[in-house]
């Protein structure tokens, strides 16, 4: 086998794998309720799957050369297939699981979906690493491990390049799943062209060529119609477009129009009652308010009940243009589209961003964004937010925002969410005023005393400024605005300002989204909802202790063990596998808080971090060194890093100015490189060490990747879910930091008689 | 930051307005007022229920609704309310008002039972189906235990009303039918004291509780959900034979009935099924029988179904008056069209409403002020 192909194959695989991730979590998400559980979800189920694999594979890797080119055929040409089945199974489940038109999933069905999704995926690409590492072994006798992880990573570093840039700007999830299968055929292709076997695998692998690539190119858009209107349960489309911001899809039932981002709804239009609610309330609490923001929302009929202010300005923030562009493409003609008026002015960017740098002053603010779900949107809801919002605002000015609520009672659950809101809301605003309803209106005003909740004189305000209403009226305020409903609303938001077990919700700590998640679990199950709330309640130490715990253990059983070393190692790559994806999740976070939401940076710090591991895992190649020294480095090197990142956090923070300076930036451009190669080091290390007590290539690369998988997951579902929102992202660091410490300790600890490398 | 002062509150308070809250001022009030907090109420095996049939030592067979949940002792019914002990059947959540508000009746909505006046609104936990579209899930799907409850005695209850001086009790938000016992006791106290009881049920319950309800309430309105089997069965998980019997019952009974049907969206909305509905209505309760149809809005696990467009509402209207239906409504939308109510000989508006309110009335004695044809309904 030349060369040149065990540089493409493995190249292959990482391009493959990263794709078919994007592609695979990016249609789940659609069809999920998108929090970070969902998401969470799917990684631990796509990094075990993908653990469960490459360990199956590791343990029956003596195979001759001739079975592995056929194994290898049938594993790239199986993948082929899986993966546009995946997109068909997502897309089905809904109808499978007698799931309604417009019903969300319960947390059981999202794991159901995702593991029928991604199992078969995942376990397939595990198989590839190690199945990978046995053919290449020929060409890179003793270095198979690391040449097959650094030719990976450098294919998963052009994979999410390709996927993310182009694929998801150009394709639906349905066709960028077949553009990766005519990959996986080629790469299957590939193998025949330089096997010795006989000349049918070489035929089928042509025929299916010719197949996937007609397929592509004629009936893929007919497959993702048909497929995509068995996910939509008979909900009529009028059309979707994929954009690097999610998918975004447009309904219409009569003359209403529905825009779900990501498969939640997002916005409805018209709809005059919400969208009174929205501004209304904020409009006639403020005494001139000529000029106007407006955070999402714009392309609706919120903008029919502002211009009836006749405002100087209104200034429309949208992240998403294709948001916009679907907007002008379908409402055009609608008597409710008003983004043509001279008076609106769109801006394309992210507002926390756009709150940072304008210099403007506006007397209403009207923030038009969904529960904080993830953290990305939890940024809507931060003690940093509303203080960027106080700025913009005049010393009178008045901002109004909308949460899920509930009319008639108050569960604890709906509770906790709403006084974390409430109080973060009240640290920042001198007064803060709650909607009671199905919807929770929150108006904020920059000085005390502006605002009434009394119908009377929220009337008047109406009947002085003149302005025609149907919903903001006597006629249901009298009812909805009742002074028992009102009071008994603030008296339980209230509560929670001088209880301390309320906590605020800020940027480096956002708890509420972990509290929605709470809520949208009680929509299922209380227990569910229980044992969030229960765990929310946990303390950073009893999570630090238990971690340390359970990798002593773990060490000691190594110890213990008569050749138990492996199990040193294996612990260590566990620890480097969690901490590697926390930190670039917490980096994300980070980088996102102060720079906002910017996809094509966030892109390029991934970019940066594979291509870290591509250069790690070529050191470990070049460098001749003490194995054991390196491998021990490599884990001190990660603790290191994770106080370098508080250390660089705590310093931007404070000294916010270098954010816009070259140190700023370089911060988030250095960073993933250096933790890329920490794990692309340690990664490959691992392997020799293995090979060295006498494993086989194939079994030592499956074990130890399985490993590095098995922390990911872990790691993927914690970070997020439990230890960001709970512990905030600085003791989410100092965990990071006390694991590896204490990894880096247990192999100092190893004895150097069992020491495997003692020979180096 | 402002705080609405207590002598607002108190002024709203004393005028009726607030009778239930979770502390501070409310507690004060209970405590000032005649209808203090009795204390007996605790969440146990307090209270027997009725209509049970005991099946052996500790098995027990509810017989409140279809569902007929066969129970041992210390197992929970599907309404999450019942629970036997020692081979009896007990109502857990008997007086453990979870919420109560006065709400105006239009909101319920009655439209042709004593309009314009305002109703003491109540409920506890539990409810005997599980619609995914449920307003009031918090409630509805929640046992007593789960709930932050104030124990109110009938008695209380009735003070309460009184003291606000409101003409009726509702039990509405959750489902009535599964806090049964406590409404006939309220309803006979009530009755004594010259109150009205109107009761808000999905319309899911056994004949013999039926027939002793009909005897006690003065209103029903049954939540119509829809008129496909399949339909109630997936989303509410309630059939449809039984929501049928039930109406045909109220009718004769001679309690005032409202209807209302939710069209949602994709699930219901099918035009063809709303007229075999109206046409059912028509034949066997008649057309004096109000019929609201509501506005779906994305809620609790249909949250990601868009709201249904005022066009399907005023279609589904326009089919059940060509049904022959006499009064129709679609409340709460960007128009009154739906939302007043006509003399079925003159045509002519005899109530108009804003929203809930009573903007315009044309009767006397309950007959149509300018033809005197007379209007279905109670109306004093």
């Amino acid at each position: 086998m030349p060369l040149a192909v065990s540089v493409l194959l493995p190249s292959i695989v990482g391009f493959i794998a990263v794709s078919s991730q994007i592609i695979i979590f990016r249609e789940g998400l659609t069809i999920f309720y998108g929090n970070e559980l969902a998401v969470g979800i799917l990684f631990f189920l796509w990094f075990i799957s993908g653990s469960f694999g490459s360990w199956l594979f590791g343990r029956i890797s003596n195979r001759s050369s001739k079975d592995n080119e056929l194994i290898l055929w049938i594993l790239f040409s199986s993948l082929a297939l899986t993966l546009p089945f995946s997109i068909y199974i997502l897309r089905a489940f809904r109808g499978w699981a007698g799931i309604v038109p417009g019903e969300i999933l319960s947390p059981l069905n999202i794991f159901m979906a995702a593991a029928l999704s991604v199992f078969i995926e995942a376990v397939i690409l595990g198989m590839l690493f190690t199945q990978g590492v046995t053919f290449i072994n020929k060409n890179f006798k003793g270095r198979a491990i690391t040449m097959m992880y650094l030719f990976e990573s450098v294919g998963a570093s052009a994979g999410g390049f390709v996927t993310s840039i182009f694929l998801v700007r150009y394709f639906n999830n349905m066709r960028s799943s077949l553009f990766v299968s005519i990959l996986a055929v080629l790469a299957a292709l590939l193998i025949t062209v330089f096997s010795r076997r006989k000349a049918v695998f070489r035929v089928l692998s042509c025929m299916a060529l010719i197949i996937f690539v007609t397929v592509f190119f004629t009936l893929a858009e007919k497959i993702n119609m048909s497929t995509r209107e068995t996910k939509w349960q008979g909900i009529r489309l009028i059309d979707e477009k994929s954009s690097i911001y999610g998918d975004i899809t447009v309904t219409k039932n009569q003359n209403v129009y529905t825009i779900f981002e990501n498969g939640v709804i997002s916005l409805e239009a018209p709809d005059t009652i919400s969208s009174e609610n929205m501004v209304h309330f904020a409009m006639l609490a403020s005494r001139s308010p000529k000029k106007v923001l407006l955070i999402g929302g714009g392309i609706g009929d919120r903008l029919v009940e502002i211009l009836k202010y006749c405002p100087a300005s209104v200034t429309y923030i949208e992240l998403n243009p294709e948001v916009v562009n679907m907007a002008e493409k379908y409402f055009l003609n609608e008597p409710w589209f008003r983004l043509k008026d001279q008076r609106v002015k769109i801006i394309n960017s992210d507002a926390r961003v756009f709150l940072e740098t304008t210099k403007e002053k506006y007397d209403v603010a009207i923030i038009n964004k969904p529960n904080p779900y993830t953290a990305e949107i939890n940024r809507f809801y931060t003690k940093e937010f509303y203080k960027g919002l106080k700025n913009v605002l005049t010393d009178d000015g008045i901002a109004v925002f909308a949460v899920s609520g509930s009319e008639n009672y108050i569960s604890s659950d709906l509770a906790l969410f709403l006084k974390a809101i409430f109080k973060t809301a009240a640290s920042v605003f001198p007064e803060v005023k709650a909607i009671p309803g199905d919807t929770i209106y929150f108006i904020v005003s920059s000085s005390d005393g502006k605002l009434s909740m009394d119908p009377a004189e929220i009337e008047k305000a109406r009947l002085e400024k003149n302005i025609d209403t149907t919903f903001v009226a006597p006629y249901y305020l009298n009812a909805n605005l009742a002074i028992d409903r009102v009071v008994k609303l603030d008296n339980l938001l209230r509560s929670g300002i001088n209880d301390r077990s309320v906590r605020l919700n800020t940027d480096l700590e956002p708890v509420s989204y972990y509290f929605d998640m709470v809520l949208w679990g009680s929509y299922f199950s209380r227990t569910f909802s229980d044992t969030l709330r229960y765990l929310s309640k946990t303390g950073f130490w009893a999570v630090l202790a238990l971690s340390l715990f359970v990798l002593a253990i773990f060490f000691l059983l190594g110890s213990l063990k008569k050749n138990g070393q492996n199990i040193h190692f294996l612990t260590s790559l566990v620890v480097t596998g969690f901490s590697i994806i926390s930190l670039e999740v917490l980096l994300l976070i980070v980088f996102q808080i102060f720079y906002g939401y910017m996809y094509y940076k966030m892109g390029f710090i991934f970019a940066i971090f594979m291509s870290g591991m591509a250069i790690g895992a070529f050191v470990t190649d070049k460098v001749k060194y003490d194995i054991m020294k390196m491998f021990k480095a490599a884990q001190l090197g990660l603790a290191i890093l994770c106080a370098f990142f508080i250390v660089g956090i705590c310093g931007l923070k404070a000294y916010s100015k270098l954010l816009s300076t070259v140190i700023g930036e370089g911060f988030f451009f250095i960073y993933p490189f250096l933790l890329g190669a920490a794990g692309g080091l340690q990664f490959p290390l691992s392997g020799k060490i293995f090979e060295r007590s006498g494993i086989s290539t194939g079994h030592a690369a499956g074990t130890g990747y399985a490993a590095d998988l098995f922390g990911s997951c872990l790691g993927a579902l914690c970070l997020s879910v439990f230890i960001v929102p709970l512990f905030g992202v600085y003791k989410a660091a100092v965990l990071l930091l006390v694991m590896n410490l204490t990894a880096y300790t247990g192999l100092v600890l190893l004895r150097r008689k069992s020491d495997p490398c003692r020979k180096d | 930051m402002n705080v609405i002062s207590r002598r607002d509150f108190l002024k709203a308070a004393a005028a009726g307005a607030s009778v239930i809250a979770a502390d501070g001022l409310t507690g004060l009030l209970f405590k000032n007022n005649s209808f203090a907090l009795d204390s007996l109420g605790k969440i146990g095996y307090e209270h027997e229920a009725m209509f049970y049939e005991k099946m052996d030592e500790e098995t027990v067979k509810c017989k409140l609704c279809p569902n007929e949940c066969v129970l041992k002792d210390g197992q929970r019914s599907f309404c999450r309310v019942r629970e036997p002990n020692n081979g009896k059947l007990y109502a857990l959540n008997y007086g453990q008002v979870c919420s109560a508000h006065i709400d105006p009746i239009e909101k319920k909505p009655f439209y042709h039972f004593l309009p314009g006046t305002q109703a003491f609104s109540l409920a506890t936990a539990g409810c005997n189906l599980r619609c995914k579209f449920c307003q009031n899930w918090q409630i509805s799907q929640s046992r007593p235990e789960d709930t932050d409850n104030k124990y109110l005695s009938p008695k209380s209850i009735v003070d309460s009303a009184k003291m606000a001086g409101v003409p009726s009790i509702a039990y509405t938000y959750s489902e009535p039918n599964v806090f049964y016992e406590y409404v006939i006791d309220i309803a006979k106290e009530g009755r004594a004291r010259d109150l009205r009881n109107v009761y808000v049920t999905g319309g899911y319950i056994n004949q013999e509780p039926l027939s002793l309800l009909c005897a006690n309430v003065d209103a029903i309105k049954v939540d119509f959900k829809g008129f496909d089997g399949k339909y109630l069965k997936e989303v509410c998980n309630e059939d449809l034979e039984t929501v049928l019997r039930v109406l045909k019952y109220v009718k004769k009974s001679g309690v005032w009935l409202e209807l209302v049907n939710l069209v949602v969206p994709t699930l219901n909305d099918d035009m063809a099924i709303i007229r075999n509905m109206c046409l059912w209505i028509y034949d066997n309760l008649g057309p004096d029988v109000p019929l609201h149809f509501s506005r779906f809005f994305p809620m609790y696990k249909l949250r990601n179904l868009p709201q249904t467009p005022l066009e399907t509402l005023m279609a589904a209207h326009d089919i059940a008056k060509a049904s022959g239906m006499n009064y129709v409504y679609v409340g709460n939308v960007e128009t009154d069209k739906a939302n007043h109510t006509f003399c079925p000989r003159c045509g002519k508006a005899v109530v108009k409403r804003s929203g809930y309110f009573i903007s315009e009335k044309n009767m006397n004695a309950g007959a149509c002020a300018f033809c005197g044809y007379k209007i279905a309904g109670v109306w004093s």
